[in-house]
């Protein structure tokens, strides 16, 4: 989308002035409202949309099935509505996504498992109705919601039958049991142990010597970069990619001594969104 | 019609897991749309019978319930065990069949779900009042289910809803009516009591009853504690695996699935066979086949090399085996002691280069219980003695030498005693030596000839109840007066040949008439040859309860005195059969016929026929043999005959076996029960002349047939059998001097048993005729697009391609080859239900099931009356026989006289102090006085009926005359 | 033969009448019966015999007149084509556009090769509506100096059914900013000029001073924004998260409405307090 020169200066000028004005009068490191409602599909294992001001739209579902426990354990996929299944942006999106998700072991290596052989394969199906600004954010915090509200089959112990079972026999990898599952939903467990939470990105966009979070697509269009950051286990963490916003006539670097700017936005509003998005389930 | 919207909801939710077996789980999610017009289907109720809604045709089901003043609402365990009561005339008249419970017997077991839906059809509407109540779609009854509850509870609390429901429903100040839950579960009985909703034990509600021989057929269900406790032994047998064990198990081929086959001639022997071993797998012992029954689907493990073990070379019979004992005492352990001995031996004797894969059952797939006939061993009753009417266990030993005698409780043994009853079974735990079942009925006394006949065709699973009412409409209405329509020549698509000199050959008294032939020149100088077999698809229109109860039947049953049909005998003996004189309707197959014998034309169509004359098979030779005679009918029948002798010389150079089987005749004496001769059947050359043409017209349809539908032709094969299965027979014949069995092909057999001759018994090559028909595969159906075009192959009869095409009145798959026919000459289009494969491999098996148990049950039959003329003779009789198997305890023998077959046992041919030794490479027993007895000798026996006093059983006892 | 119903609203495919007295205009088509029919969502409007129905929500649909905010999406053969939000891009033709050198310039060749120095992909301009097609598209005209390119400030756009035509639509507000209401749902919000430019022309009559010109044509035509105070920037950022609490509540928007607003948002200090919803309706329920 292209802005007249006018516009990009009145936009430059106000946003790295002192003090930052941004076009809806947030400051620099507060983040949008956004609407969230969790178990919207009732088929799939867990899910959540999310909608931002602007009218981005999102919609998250998780489902899961019995693998071999080696397989990859996590698949994203990510759908934009308007754009083809094999333009780059919906593409990256899944990537990033799924790296984010392959770096939580709290899942991968412990909630998805369920013994020597076998594991949960978790296919993490996003679908953006809709968007203005990039939908990283709001795709994160719909896939927050989702796999917070996500639970998974509980297994049944296999030791069911007789009590004369000779239970010194060790068992090798080729015996492990098939896994036999509750057929009893409400029993099911929740996907995410006690206590964590899935990782949350958000976007820092540095406009000069300023930088905004949550920016706005016009204000991307200002900026020299942009750049997403992971929050996880409440810390700023990898991974914290560049994204690519397409071209601007300010293209440039995101300024190193912006980082840590950009890191302490990120540590300030994080913890809030967090909690308001456990909040409200 | 939904619910509106109210304080109610009209949308319920279902959510649950279901696991496949692969292990993987989804989760389901369902929408149950609730209706506030479920019908309570009483006729009691004005208010449901106003909401009714009109079925699919329009009509408006009447309600079921009459106006008694107890209604029964049933739980899934009684359905499933107490079936036998609910079917009773004498109890359960008005039953309420929560959907919740009909689902549920469907998923554990589809013949008593299919005979629960039988007692709702309209057919019992006068004496069983049963009504299915879809309780999960009414308002009144759904509940969600609860976090926590299992599905069992679930269940438990929708039933106990629905009780509550009819109580309130149909409650009355001014009646006494009731709705009484009837359950044996425990909980569930406690539940309901504590919620004051009225429920009662199977055994309360009988006992209500009054009627003391209904309480028998009640299976006691004791606390599986108590009886255990009663058990003080250690032994028992392993436990089944779990299934996610089982599962894995067959996944990593660590263990495998077949059906079991227990050996008839040693019960503690069986086979497996499994899928991708071409040899199957041995069972040996009792504790390996851990109560797996004979037909039972089982998982097996093989067992390490070091224990696998020959096939036993010792006759074992179930009823040999003293080693019973009832629970009351203490009980032996599992093997008795016959039986170690018996093991030990074959252990020590065991050849290790002969050893074949031997294996263990570890778990049951699918049980293949059945009703079984027996009588109860006299240790435990005493017939002629009062009984205390205390409940008491017996054991039940079953006809069946493979089954294990079963458990009941009865309150009556003594009077049971010497009895044949039918009993069913119900389940075996681990720690019980027996599997426990319950009484259904007695068939009367044993050797009563009505009690022993309904034995025979129970322990075949034959169908011989009258013709349901359905069926029988779907007669035409006219009756015996039904005459052919002279209308359907018109339309072209039945021919009319009437005129042509077509007339059967059938044994004497045949009344149900399958197939007629003609004959005779064409001005060319060719043959006109046809074959006309009864129109039976013209009667029995697919899909009708006429054509299911046929499928069901699958076959006529030929008793000695009794034939089941498999159709009523209007169409048998009379609208379908080709009676001489009258005009039928048949399908025909036409060839023109060079004099040399190459078939130039084949034609099939449906005709109107009338048939000169139905010879016997003599009458027939007779006929042919005069040359007084020339007229139409005896040319016809001299170029018949001189037609099949070409083609049995073509159907023997190409490979055709000629084995013989010792079928007998029995000719009954005045009365009807006494047979006062048995005679082999004789045959002459018309019987081949017949044969030679129905083999021909098979083999002509399964071309027609297979090139129509190449997917789902029924066609019929037999495999060839493996070399290996002449092994011992060969080994045996060598011994012996003779030539070998060529088993290279089907015309090396032939030839090679040609060879096989005793200058001084002519006997002897029929003799090895009849035993390597044992050493053959059984023929079966099949759907043509299951096996490849070279798998086709009828060995025995050296074709390529063959069907049954020729017998639709006594064989279904014939109806099904004659409606295929019908599509593939487009004279009617294949009804949808035979386009589906699946439908047609379940016929198929059928057909093969019945087929086989209808022989079986046939042969029983000859056993029997043959065993009832022993028994008639004051004196022993002797005869001659051959000795066709040598055992380590026993010989085999065959009395070609009377077909008959029994053992000597060597208990009666020695003793202690002058044993017999077993010379096993020999195929021989040497007396102590140093006599031989080998294979395919010849000696004289002493046959006599023998009435075993345990048991109560008859049997033909030989000893050496 | 059936009273249309003028209240309630229509779906597509619903029919309005059989009648077939009634003239059918927008939003309506005849079916193979020759009843009337809706073509669109929205709620029957009659003029005399005229019915049609007005789309609840859909593109902007051009009417001769409407004052109009739009973008320039391409320079080409003697025109522009201007991006509005309707089904077609508008056309601006070289010759309905004031170049500089005032109002009676003739055209030169030299300004087709030039048009990118006045107006080039991306700008934004206020046109008015000169004549709309048959197939729906239109042309524009900026043949007034209250028209031409934009500065100073920034965009915002709302759905274009809830713009209320007005005779004026370039409105004076509270604190130092104007706004520009297009027709098409774009609305300009920006500093607002000290005087109006019609007074500076018509100053200038005949016989003008050519630096004069040029400075009025740099005027239509300048490429930079003026020196805007924090005050105005922050004031024009209130409106403009005013109009979207206006659009989300989906109320109409015009300039007493939004001098309202204001006035009822300056409660909340912080003007980011006006994205949440519950701001939002708060708002708009106070609203007359």
């Amino acid at each position: 989308m292209k802005l007249s020169n006018t516009e990009l200066e009145f936009l430059r000028t106000s946003l790295t002035g002192t003090p930052v004005i941004r076009p809806d009068s947030r400051h620099a490191g507060q983040l949008r409202p956004i609407e969230s409602e969790i178990d919207i599909l009732p088929m799939t294992y867990g899910s959540a949309r999310v909608r931002a001001p602007d009218g981005s739209d999102c919609i998250v579902g998780v489902k899961a099935k019995v693998v071999n426990r080696h397989d990859d354990l996590i698949d994203v996929s990510v759908d934009i509505a308007g754009l083809k299944d094999n333009d780059a942006l919906p593409n990256s999106l899944a990537l990033v996504l799924k790296q984010v998700l392959d770096s939580c072991p709290e899942i991968t290596n412990n909630a998805l498992i369920i013994n020597d052989k076998y594991g949960f394969n978790l296919s993490v199906d996003c679908v953006v109705l809709s968007y203005s600004s990039h939908p990283l954010v709001i795709l994160s915090a719909a896939i927050f919601q989702a796999l917070k509200s996500t639970h998974l089959p509980k297994q049944l112990d296999s030791l069911e039958m007789d009590e004369n079972m000779d239970l010194t026999k060790t068992k090798t990898a080729d015996e492990a049991e098939i896994p036999q599952f509750d057929d009893d939903w409400s029993q099911s467990v929740p996907l995410c142990p006690e206590g964590w939470t899935p990782p949350l990105l958000f976007i820092v966009s540095a406009i000069n010597n300023t930088v905004v979070i949550d920016p706005t697509i016009n204000e991307q269009l200002v900026a020299e970069a942009s750049m997403f950051f992971t929050w996880k286990n409440s810390k700023v963490s990898a991974p914290i990619e560049t994204l690519n916003t397409g071209s601007t006539p300010y293209l440039g670097a995101f300024a190193p001594e912006l980082l840590l700017e950009a890191y302490s936005l990120v540590e300030n509003c994080a913890p809030a969104l967090e909690q308001s998005l456990l909040s409200s389930e | 019609m939904i619910a509106k919207r109210s304080s109610k909801q009209s949308v319920a939710h279902k959510v649950f897991v279901r696991s496949t077996k692969a292990g993987n789980a989804h989760k389901i999610f369902r929408e149950q749309y609730l209706r506030d017009d479920v019908s309570c289907g009483s006729v009691k109720c004005g208010e449901c019978s106003g909401k009714a809604q009109p079925d699919f045709k329009g009509d408006v089901v009447p309600p079921v319930l009459a106006n008694t003043d107890l209604y029964c609402v049933v739980d899934t365990n009684i359905c499933l065990k107490a079936i036998d009561l609910l079917e009773h005339p004498d109890c359960f008249t008005d039953v309420v069949i929560p959907h919740t419970v009909l689902e549920e017997v469907r998923n554990q077991s589809i013949s008593v779900y299919t005979r629960l839906r039988a007692l709702t059809s309209t057919s019992f509407q006068s004496k069983k009042r049963f009504y299915v109540y879809h309780n999960e779609f009414s308002e009144s009854t759904f509940s969600q289910r609860q976090r926590m509850e299992t599905v069992n509870d679930y269940n438990d609390r929708l039933i106990r809803l629905v009780t509550k429901y009819y109580n309130e429903h149909l409650s009355n100040p001014k009646s006494s009516f009731k709705a009484v839950l009837i359950t044996n579960d425990r909980l569930n009985l406690e539940k309901c009591r504590s919620e004051n909703i009225l429920a009662a034990s199977l055994h309360d509600y009988v006992t209500e009853l009054g009627n003391a021989k209904l309480l028998d057929l009640v299976a006691i269900q004791e606390d599986a504690a108590d009886l255990k406790s009663k058990q003080k032994n250690e032994t028992s047998y392993a436990p089944y695996i779990s299934t996610s064990a089982v599962l894995s198990g067959l996944n990593s081929q660590h263990l495998h699935q077949g059906k079991l086959s227990i050996s008839r001639y040693n019960y503690l022997e069986a086979s497996v066979s499994v899928q991708g071993s071409s040899k199957p797998f041995l069972v040996i012992g009792r504790d390996m086949m851990n109560r797996a029954f004979d037909g039972d689907k089982v998982v097996v493990e093989l067992l390490p090399k070091s224990q696998w073990r020959k096939p036993l070379q010792t006759l074992t019979e179930a009823d040999q085996d003293a080693g019973a004992a009832d629970d009351e005492e203490q009980e032996s352990s599992i093997l008795s002691e016959k039986e170690r001995l018996v093991m030990l031996e074959e252990a020590r004797n065991a050849k290790p280069g002969e050893a074949e894969p031997t294996c263990k059952v570890v778990a049951v797939l699918k049980r293949n219980w059945r009703f079984y006939v027996g009588n109860i061993s006299s240790e435990f009753a005493k017939h002629g003695e009062r009984d205390s009417g205390a409940l008491r266990s017996v054991l039940v030993r079953p006809m069946d030498k493979r089954i294990s005698q079963i458990r009941i409780q009865t309150r009556r043994p003594n009077e049971l005693a010497g009895k044949r009853i039918v009993v069913a079974v119900d389940d075996w735990p681990s720690w019980s030596r027996f599997p426990q079942g319950h009484f259904v009925k007695a068939l009367g006394d044993i050797e009563d000839h009505q009690a022993e006949t309904e034995a025979i065709l129970l322990e075949h699973d034959i169908e011989f109840r009258p013709f349901p009412q359905a069926a029988m409409d779907c007669l035409p209405a006219e009756g015996d007066n039904w005459k052919p329509d002279e209308l359907v020549l018109t339309s072209g698509k039945r021919r009319d040949l009437r005129d042509l000199n077509i007339c059967s050959i059938d044994p004497p008294g045949c009344q149900d008439i399958d197939d007629a032939l003609h004959a005779h020149v064409l001005p060319n100088g060719n043959y006109s040859l046809g074959v006309h077999i009864a129109d039976v698809s013209h009667f029995v229109e697919a899909d009708t309860p006429l054509d299911l109860e046929g499928a069901l039947r699958a076959t006529s049953t030929y008793l000695v005195d009794r034939r089941i049909d498999m159709l009523p005998s209007l169409l048998g003996t009379n609208l379908c059969s080709l009676k001489p004189y009258v005009e039928r309707y048949a399908f025909s197959v036409i060839w023109e016929m060079t004099p040399e014998g190459n078939i130039v034309n084949t034609d099939f169509t449906k005709s109107l026929i009338k048939s000169r004359e139905a010879f016997e098979y003599t009458e027939a030779q007779a006929k042919h043999d005069d040359k007084s005679q020339n007229d139409d009918l005896a040319q016809s029948l001299r170029i018949l005959m001189k037609v099949s002798k070409m083609l049995k010389q073509k159907r023997l150079d190409a490979g055709a076996l000629n084995l013989a089987s010792p079928e007998v005749k029995i000719i009954m004496g005045d009365e009807m029960n006494d047979p006062t001769e048995v005679k082999i059947k004789q045959a002459v050359d018309t019987n081949s002349l017949v044969e030679e043409f129905m083999l021909l017209a098979n083999i002509t349809v399964a071309h027609k047939i297979y090139e129509h539908s190449p997917q789902t032709a029924m066609l019929r094969r037999h495999p060839a059998p493996p070399a290996t299965n002449f092994d011992v027979i060969n080994d045996q014949l060598r011994l012996k001097g003779f030539p070998q069995i060529a088993t290279s092909s089907s015309k090396a057999v032939a030839d090679s048993l040609d060879t096989i001759v005793d200058p001084k018994d002519p006997f002897f090559n029929t003799l090895i005729r009849i035993l390597a028909t044992r050493c053959m595969t059984s023929a079966e159906y099949f759907a043509a697009g299951n096996f490849a075009y070279p798998e086709f192959r009828h060995y025995g009869l050296a074709t390529e391609i063959y069907t049954h095409f020729t017998s639709p009145i006594r064989r279904y798959a014939d109806v099904i080859v004659h409606r295929q026919l019908e599509a593939a000459i487009g004279y009617k289009h294949l009804p949808p239900s035979h386009f589906v494969k699946a439908n047609l491999e379940k016929i198929v098996d059928n057909n093969n099931n019945r087929h086989r148990n209808a022989q079986l049950a046939g042969r029983a039959s000859v056993e029997y009356f043959v065993g009832k003329m022993l028994k008639s003779q004051k004196e022993p009789m002797v005869l001659e026989g051959y000795i066709i198997k040598v055992f380590s305890n026993g010989l085999g023998i065959l009395v070609p006289k009377y077909g008959l077959e029994s053992i000597i046992h060597i208990e009666d041919i020695s003793s202690e102090e002058e044993p017999a030794s077993f010379d096993e490479s020999n195929y021989a027993l040497i007396l102590a006085n140093g006599r031989k007895l080998s294979i395919f000798d010849k000696i004289n026996v002493k046959v006599e009926s023998q009435l075993h006093e345990a048991t109560g059983k008859r049997s033909v006892k030989m000893t050496l005359g | 033969m059936e009273e249309p119903s003028f209240s309630g609203l229509f779906t597509p495919g619903e029919l309005i009448t059989d009648d077939p007295m009634w003239m059918r205009g927008h939003g309506t088509y005849t079916g193979q019966d020759r009843k009337t029919y809706s073509s669109v969502a929205g709620k029957l409007q009659r003029v005399n015999k005229l019915l049609t129905v007005k789309q609840l929500n859909g593109r902007y649909d051009p009417l001769v007149g409407d004052h109009i905010v739009g973008r320039i999406t391409e320079v080409g053969n003697r025109k522009w084509s201007v991006e509005l939000g309707a089904t077609q891009d508008a056309s601006l033709q070289l010759g309905s556009v004031n170049l500089p050198g005032g109002v009676l310039r003739r055209k030169s060749d030299d300004d087709e090769l030039n048009m990118r120095e006045f107006l080039k992909e991306g700008d934004l301009l206020n046109a008015e509506v000169q004549m709309v097609y048959q197939d729906g598209g239109c042309a524009l005209h900026t043949r007034s100096l209250r028209y031409g390119k934009l500065r100073n400030g920034m965009l915002c756009t709302v759905p274009p059914n809830l713009i209320l035509r007005q005779v004026t639509q370039s409105h004076d507000l509270e604190g130092g900013v104007e706004a520009i209401i297009g027709a098409n749902g774009y609305i300009w919000l920006r500093q607002s000029q000290g005087q109006k430019p019609e007074q500076q022309t018509t100053r200038k009559a005949n016989g003008l001073n050519r630096l004069e010109q040029d400075s009025d044509a740099a005027l239509i035509f300048k490429d930079t924004n003026d020196e805007i105070s924090i005050q105005t920037r922050q004031t024009i950022s209130r409106y403009y998260n005013c109009i979207q609490a206006l659009a989300d509540c989906e109320m109409m928007i015009f300039g007493s409405r939004l001098r309202e607003i204001y006035e009822a948002s300056l409660v909340y200090a912080d003007a980011a307090e006006l994205l949440k919803i519950e701001v939002k309706q708060d708002l708009c329920r106070q609203l007359k």
